[in-house]
This record gives C-alpha cells, sequence and structure tokens, in this order.
C-alpha cells in the first residue's frame, strides 16, 4: 500500500512540476513565436507587393489567407495570396503577390517546401521566382521552350513537377483572390432564397428580375426591391439578400442566406433586425454592435452597403 | 564492471571514441541520418542534444533516489520531454529559421535512444558527478559525429561550410550526398573507418 501510494505521488508531483515548466517557458516564449511567424508573413508579402507599409489579414481558410497590401497613405496597392498546396514530395507554401484587382502576378515567394535538394528545391531561387513577375494567370509551364505570352513560363529542367506545382499554387491563389474580390462562394439555390423569403415576408413575394429581385404585395403593387449580396465573414463568405423599400431609402429587411450569418444564425439575429428601417449606407459607427462578432458584422454592413450601391445601379 | 571507481575524466572522454553513441553503439541514427545534410543544421541538433541529455542526467541524477523503481520509465520520459519542449519553444522563439530546418526532429529527440539509454544505463547507476561527465561527453560524441557528416555531405553536395562556398565554380555538387543516400553512405563509411581505427589498436 506504502508502496503504491509512493509510486502515485512521485509520478504526480514530477508531472505538476514539469506541467508548471512547460507552462511558464510556453508564456515565455509564446510572444516571440507569434511575432516570428508575423515577420515571416510581413516580410514575403514585403517582396511581393512592392511598397506595402501596412497590411490587413483576411483568413480563407486554413491553408490560405489574403492580405491587403496598403501604401502609407492606407491605399490598396495590392493583394498578397498566401496560400498552400501540393509539391512533388510534400506540401509548398507560397506568398503569392497581386495587382490591385488580381489580374496580374507581381511576384511570388516560397515560404515553406520540402521538395529535393538542387533539384525541386531550385524553385526557391530567383531566376524562377522571378518569371513570375508580370504574368496572367492561369499560368502554365513550358518544359524546354521559351515562353512566348503572358501567361507561360519556363519549367526547371529536371524538376518539371515542382515548377507546375508552383504553378498551380499561383493558379489556385488567383482563383482564391477573384473569388475574394467578387464574393463568390457560398451560394444558395433559388428555392432555398425563395423559402426563407416566404419566413420572412408572409405576405409578399419575390421575383427575379435580372439581378435584381422584385418585391411585390398584395395585388402584385410593387413593395421594394432585393438582391443577394455577399463579403467576406470571418471564417467564409456570407451571403444575404437584402431586402429595400422601393425609394431605396430603408432596409426592409435581411435575410442570411450562407455563411456564419446562416451557420450562426441566432447569434445575429438581433444584430440584424437592428438594421430594419435604416437608413443606407450604413455607417458603422452609427450601430449597436455587439462585441466578439465585430468581423461579421463588419461583413454584414459591407454586404449591405455594396448591395445597395449594386441596385441603386440596376434600377437607373 | 565497477564503474563507481572510474576516473571522472574517463566518463567523458569514454563518449567521444570508445564508446561514441553514434559511431560505436549505433544510437540515435534518425536524426543523425536526417539532419545531416548542412553543418548548421547539424551542429542546431547536436547542441539541442547536448542540452537535453545535460539537463536530463542532471535531474535524474538527482532524483533517482525518490522515484519507485516501477515508475521509473514513465518519469525519465516526463523529464526528457520537458528539457526537449522547452529547446524547441526556444528554438522557435529566437532561432526560427533553424527550428524550420530542423523541422520534427527537435522535438523527436524525446525518442532518441541516446538520451533514453543513457539513463537506463547509467545515470541510474551512478552518482552526480559521473552522470554529468558521461552525459557530456555522449553528448560531445553526438556531436563530433554529427558535425563531421554535416562537413562532408555540405562539402560533397553544395561545395560549401556554412553555406560558404569554399569549393570554387569548377567543382560540380554530388547532389546524392545531400540526399538521404548520402546520409547512409557517409554514417557507412564513417562507422567502418571507425572499426578499422579501433581494431588496429
Amino acid at each position: 500500500m506504502n508502496k503504491e501510494f509512493k509510486m502515485v505521488f512521485v509520478l504526480t508531483l514530477v508531472i505538476v512540476i514539469a506541467g508548471g515548466i512547460l507552462a511558464y517557458t510556453y508564456v515565455a516564449t509564446q510572444r516571440d513565436i507569434e511575432k516570428n511567424l508575423e515577420n515571416a508573413k510581413k516580410k514575403a508579402l514585403l517582396a511581393v507587393v512592392n511598397g506595402t507599409s501596412d497590411y490587413q489579414e483576411v483568413k480563407i481558410n486554413d491553408h490560405a489567407s489574403i492580405f491587403a497590401a496598403k501604401d502609407a497613405q492606407g491605399n490598396v496597392i495590392g493583394y498578397g495570396v498566401m496560400i498552400e498546396g501540393a509539391g512533388f514530395q510534400g506540401p509548398i507554401k507560397v506568398m503569392v503577390g497581386f495587382n490591385n484587382d488580381g489580374s496580374e502576378v507581381l511576384g511570388i515567394e516560397i515560404l515553406e517546401n520540402v521538395e529535393t535538394p538542387g533539384l525541386g528545391n531550385r524553385i526557391v531561387e530567383d531566376w524562377f521566382k522571378k518569371q513570375f513577375a508580370g504574368k496572367t494567370p492561369p499560368i502554365e509551364v513550358l518544359k524546354g521552350k521559351t515562353p512566348e505570352t503572358k501567361s507561360q513560363i519556363q519549367a526547371i529542367t529536371g524538376a518539371t513537377i515542382s515548377s507546375r506545382s508552383v504553378a498551380n499554387i499561383v493558379n489556385a491563389a488567383a482563383q482564391a483572390l477573384r473569388n475574394y474580390l467578387s464574393g463568390a462562394g457560398g451560394a444558395s439555390t433559388e428555392k432555398d432564397l425563395q423559402t426563407s423569403f416566404a419566413n420572412c415576408f408572409p405576405n409578399a413575394k419575390l421575383e427575379k428580375a435580372g439581378n435584381y429581385y422584385l418585391i411585390k404585395g398584395k395585388e402584385n403593387t410593387l413593395i421594394g426591391y432585393g438582391v443577394i449580396s455577399k463579403a467576406l465573414g470571418y471564417s467564409d463568405t456570407i451571403s444575404i439578400l437584402l431586402a429595400m423599400d422601393k425609394d431605396l431609402k430603408k432596409i426592409l429587411g435581411i435575410i442570411p442566406l450562407a455563411g456564419e450569418v446562416m451557420s450562426e444564425r441566432t447569434k445575429f439575429d438581433g444584430f440584424l433586425k437592428s438594421l430594419i428601417n435604416k437608413a443606407v449606407p450604413l455607417k458603422l459607427s452609427d450601430l449597436d454592435v455587439a462585441s466578439g462578432a465585430t468581423v461579421t458584422q463588419d461583413a454584414i454592413v459591407s454586404a449591405i452597403n455594396n448591395g445597395y450601391e449594386n441596385l441603386k445601379k440596376e434600377i437607373k | 564492471m565497477a564503474p563507481n571507481k572510474r576516473s571522472l575524466g574517463y566518463e567523458f572522454i569514454k563518449g567521444l571514441f570508445k564508446e561514441n553513441p553514434v559511431l560505436v553503439q549505433l544510437l540515435g541514427l534518425c536524426s543523425v541520418l536526417a539532419v545531416s545534410n548542412a553543418v548548421i543544421n547539424s551542429i542546431s541538433m547536436g547542441l539541442s542534444v547536448l542540452f537535453v541529455l545535460f539537463f536530463s542526467s542532471f535531474v535524474i541524477a538527482l532524483i533517482k533516489d525518490f522515484v519507485p523503481n516501477e515508475v521509473r520509465i514513465p518519469v525519465y520520459i516526463i523529464v526528457i520531454a520537458t528539457f526537449v519542449t522547452i529547446a524547441d519553444l526556444f528554438l522557435r522563439a529566437k532561432f526560427p529559421d533553424i527550428s524550420k530546418a530542423l523541422g520534427p526532429y527537435i522535438p523527436l529527440i524525446v525518442v532518441n535512444c541516446i538520451i533514453m539509454g543513457r539513463q537506463e544505463a547509467f545515470t541510474k547507476k551512478n552518482k552526480l558527478l559521473p552522470s554529468i561527465m558521461d552525459a557530456l561527453g555522449m553528448s560531445l560524441g553526438y556531436i563530433l559525429t554529427i558535425v563531421t557528416m554535416g562537413i562532408i555531405r555540405e562539402l560533397l553536395g553544395f561545395g560549401s561550410i556554412f553555406g560558404y562556398k569554399i569549393l570554387g565554380s569548377w567543382y560540380k555538387p554530388i547532389l546524392v550526398m545531400i540526399l538521404p543516400p548520402g546520409a547512409f553512405l557517409t554514417l557507412a563509411l564513417l562507422i567502418g573507418f571507425m572499426n578499422f581505427v579501433t581494431k588496429k589498436e
């Protein structure tokens, strides 16, 4: 009995002490570790988008982030997309710089790779990376031929797969940025839309009219307009139906369609209701923003304002 | 075999050649093969092993009398894992590039047989001072081997040492030396050389 107690006691004591020491070391080093990660990102972004002095990071998913690169005056001068994709031997992580509308690659930087040293690993060499600057994605890899168009690069001799992997990753980055800029993703079907609409406005109906919707009441009188609008939220793209009165002065309602506004609907219900009858464009400072979900609420507000702008253009 | 009667100097020196952990005992080969493709990686790995082995032996020598025999292995592992984690966090905080190059091999020091092996084979049966000398000797033996491998592989595979070009442009790097086969070849030649020398004595 005594011996068993001693076993348990000693083992517990050792674990508690070790745990304490580790907790202390973790806290003491964590700030530096995070700073290093942040610095690595910043350095890569500076290398691919010239003149960046500040940036804003938007996480797309676990393997991709988009950085809006800003100059000293705060203007967006380009985008960096940090994205991971498959290489020959393992994942390759690349920072790809794009111009303002995502149509041209400014430069690339290889952050992580485990390609074969001396062969695939040559993707980190300057001459290879520089080939991407000024190119228009999707980029095609040529083997042993000199590139002729603005969408071609030359493969590294003996490392065609690694070269192609980098090009694929750059193309994926271009796609991710395009999705981000156009707010695509989180699509919902027409039927879902009608159902959600009917739940919110039982006495009205929604009629598609090109890129927007007409909201009609009894006897087909026009009550207002609707438009689907998207924006990048905290974890994914959110999509809403913005319903406005027929003078486009105030909000009739906001129907969540996809993204976190939909999946965590109860959390944002109060916020969405508080926006009814508000005048657009909304200003964030005038709103009652709940703490803890500001990114999503920012996204909702920008989706509403964008939707309003689009609607205004369509109806005129 | 009465290890207590040997001098402290012997406990230290034996790890360098006579009982070299890598070339004679053939322990901890995984990390030696994996990270010895550049001198700087070899040195960082070697120093990490030195740190972990030294402090593990130190702590285990101090507490071994209180630890019941039945739970000694879990206690050793906890002590070793603690120091390995400290080394890993320290490298990640202060030397991020080296940490990235060594990748998973730092956390894997936990299962490096040299460290566990020394605790079972030596520290368990000896006092504090001989244990520390043994740990230092074994670590230096490990460092000596992994750095030698790093020098040979980096020189032949890249034509450089510490990343500085040593061999001129006339030299065409032997790529295989920095790939896994190069690690096995170099290690085999070093072990062969070691056997050749000890046989002569």
